[in-house]
Formats: structure tokens, sequence, C-alpha cells
């Protein structure tokens, strides 16, 4: 299309315009905008307050329930939990305590049952010990007095080949002293 | 352009105005009106169908996890009633099925408009200008039947000295009554003007394109672009201002002294 083929259309259009009025402002077809207007605008209305609203805002309302009660149900399972772990503390501590008390029972009887073990062992000994001392100083004492006869046998044999005479009451006396510097 | 032309075929128009053209498919008149089904009602329909098709479909599937479509229909859902319980209050959500259907009838229609060789049923005067004067209509009954005659008090604003009340008072009376005057204006204008600079931007393409021209016929052709996306911006917000201001005159009705 050329421009002026272009601009006489639109002359021509313009000349038209001025018989007819601005399509926006016709009245002609009022009436007819009006009353489907009324037809389709009560229609949506009635469809969506009667039908599509109710639904939408039955699920909106749904949803905001079920979401209060899933965060309910998490909130008693979590005073749940907190309970059972005070629960568990609680015995862990008891048992504990329990523990600690049979630990020292057990503790105090052993202490006894050695102290005991001890005290008696240590009678035993202590008894054995004096009987073998009793025995060691009488054994001692009888060695002491064979060595008293065999040093008075070897004085008086030593005298006899020096040729001394000599009371065996004096040699007996004189070994015996010197038996007792010597120990 | 005589020939009763299917509204969904492509008519050639180099006329700005064309596109605002009402014409008749089924004859009908019943009382002495002229009640015939045309083209507005047509796409009318189809906007209606749209959006109820929509909606009813974002309904149907009560989901507990929603899927696309059902978020979105709940998304609307809340949007227009959090918008009418914060502009309108509590006792606001009253209308909320109305201030629903409102703002989905014009979104529908402006957005339906927006297609080539489909029909802006809110371009028309008529049309907008019945919606706002039902608006009124309910704001003025709901008003005077929870106030009575204290509704009236919208006209005279408490604290205010007498002197300034005579002033005041006709004030007040102008500015309420132009509310249904521009808030029908409001959308119409929107609506004419935006289509009017689209249809005369590609009409310059075609123009420019024929005589030759076609260096210079790509500026309007780029322009259109973000002109478009300007005008499905436009769509949604004359069916948001709309709802809004229904809102807002609502809660006038609910509590006038204010």
């Amino acid at each position: 299309m050329s421009l002026l083929a272009f601009l006489a259309e639109t002359a021509a259009h313009g000349g038209e315009a001025v018989k007819a009025p601005f399509p926006a402002f016709d009245p002609t077809w009022f009436a007819s905008q009006l009353f489907w207007l009324a037809v389709f605008f009560l229609g949506m209305y009635f469809a969506l307050s009667r039908s599509i609203l109710p639904k939408l805002e039955g699920t909106l309302a749904q949803r905001a329930n079920s979401i209060s009660a899933d965060l309910d149900e998490a909130a008693r399972l979590n005073n749940q939990s907190v309970e059972a772990q005070k629960a568990l503390e609680l015995r862990l501590a008891q048992a504990r305590a329990r523990a600690r008390e049979t630990s020292d029972t057990a503790k105090a009887a052993a202490e006894t049952e050695l102290a005991h073990v001890t005290g008696r062992v240590d009678a035993e000994m202590a008894l054995k010990l004096e009987r073998a001392e009793t025995r060691i100083s009488k054994l001692r004492e009888d060695a002491m007095k064979n060595v008293e006869q065999i040093s008075l046998d070897a004085a008086e044999a030593m005298i006899a080949r020096l040729g001394v005479k000599a009371s065996r009451a004096d040699v007996k006396k004189a070994v015996s002293s010197v038996l007792e510097t010597r120990g | 352009m005589n020939l009763p032309l299917p509204v969904f075929l492509p008519s050639i128009a180099t006329d700005p105005i064309h596109q605002f053209k009402i014409f008749p498919l089924i004859d009908w008149s019943a009382g002495g009106y002229n009640l015939a089904f045309t083209n507005s009602s047509f796409w009318m329909l189809v906007s209606t169908v749209l959006v109820l098709g929509f909606l009813g479909m974002a309904a149907s599937r009560a989901s507990l996890i929603p899927n696309r479509i059902q978020s979105l229909g709940e998304m609307s859902y809340t949007f227009i009633s959090d918008m009418v319980r914060s502009t309108a209050g509590e006792e606001g959500l009253k209308f909320f099925p109305f201030v629903f259907t409102l703002f989905f009838f014009i979104l529908g229609a402006n957005i339906v408009g927006m297609f080539p060789y489909a029909f802006t049923t809110t371009s028309h005067i008529a049309v907008t200008g019945a919606l706002a004067v039902v608006v009124i209509l309910i704001v003025v009954g709901y008003g005077i039947y929870k106030n009575g005659l204290g509704f009236f008090g919208l006209f005279a604003p408490h604290g205010v000295p007498l002197p300034v009340m005579f002033f005041l008072v006709p004030i007040e009376i102008i500015s309420f009554l132009a509310r249904p005057i521009t808030l029908g204006m409001r959308l119409f204008a929107n609506m004419l003007a935006g289509h009017i600079m689209l249809k005369l931007l590609a009409i310059f393409v075609v123009m420019l394109a024929g005589a030759g021209l076609t260096a210079v016929a790509w500026v309007p052709y780029v322009l259109l672009i973000p002109i478009t996306a300007l005008e499905f911006l436009v769509a949604f917000l004359q069916a948001y201002v709309f709802a809004l201001l229904t809102c807002v005159y609502l809660k006038d009705a609910i509590h006038p002294h204010h």
C-alpha cells in the first residue's frame, strides 16, 4: 500500500467517523452492552461466590489447620522427648548413686575382711615367732652349756698338758668369765 | 467492512478507532431494547469463560500441597482478601466475593483485549461506567443500611470548625459524586488510550514500510515491544486500582466517620 493510498483511505474513514459517533460513546449498543455485562458479571459472581471461592477458602483453611495441627504435634513430641530425657537423666543419677553405694559397701566389707584376716595372720605369725624364739633361745642356751663344758674340758686338758695344777672350780670360774666377756 | 466479519478473523483496519466498533453477531431485541449478542458480548463471554476456567481448575484440585494452577488460584484469593482486609477492614470481607469478581472480570477483559483481533470490552464507557455505578450504589446502599443517616456524616468530617464546614461539605459532596465518574472513566480511558496507541504505532509501521521507508519503520516496530509490555502492566494495574478503590469506598460505607 502506498502512502498516498493510505492517506486517501484514512481520509475516507475520517469522513465516515464524522457521521457515526465515536464507537465508545455510541448509544446504539448501550442496552446490549449493559444487558450482557449484567449476564456475564452476575454469572461470574455467582460461580465465584457459590462454588469457586468457598472451595479455595476451604483448601486454605484446611492447609492452615493441618499446619497448626502438625506444629502442635511437633511441640507435643518435643515436650515428650524433653520429659523422656529428664527421666533418663534422673534414672542415670539414681543408678549412679546406687552403684556408688554398692561399691562403697563392698569396699567397706573388703576392708573389714582384710583387717580381720590380717589380724589373725599377724597373731599366728607372732605366736609362731614367739615359739621359734623360745626354741632358739633354748637351743642357744643348750649350745652355750655345751660350749662351756667343751671349753672346760679343753682348758683342763691344756692345763694338764702344761702341768699346772688347778682346781676344777677355778678352771670353771676362769672359763665362764672368759665366755662371759666374749659373749 | 459491511460484511458480517467473524470476530476472530482479521479485519484489515488502518483506522485506530475501528477496533472499538461494535457489530451484532446474533440479532435479538426484547422489550423494545436492542440486546443483540455483539462482538463485545462474545469477547466478554470469552474472558468470563477463561477466568472461570482458570479459577475453577485452581479450585477443583483441593490438594494440601498445591500444583502451579492451584497455587495461582490461592495466591489470587489471598491477594484480594488481604487487600480487602487491609483497606476496608474485617467487616469489608462481606464484600470479598464482589471485589474478587470485579477484579477478575476487569483483569480478564483487559488481558483478553490485549490479543490481536480481540475486542476490549473495558474500553467502552457503558461497561466501565456501569461497573462504577454498581460499586457506588452498593457503597451508598450499604452505608445507609448500616449507619442510617449517619452515613451522611461522611460529608462532614469531625473536628472541623463551623465556618469551614460551609466550604468543606460541598467539596466533599462534589468529590463523592465524582467518584463513579472518575472510577469508570479511569479504566475506560486507560484501555482506550492504550489500544489507540498500540494501533497507531502498528499503523505507522505498515505506513512507513509501505512508503518504502523500511529503515524508519523499525523505530515504531521496536517501540511497540515495550509499549505492549506496558499495556499488559496497565491491564493488571487498572483492574487492581478499580478493586482497590472499591475497597476504599466500601470502607467509607462501613466507617463513615473517618
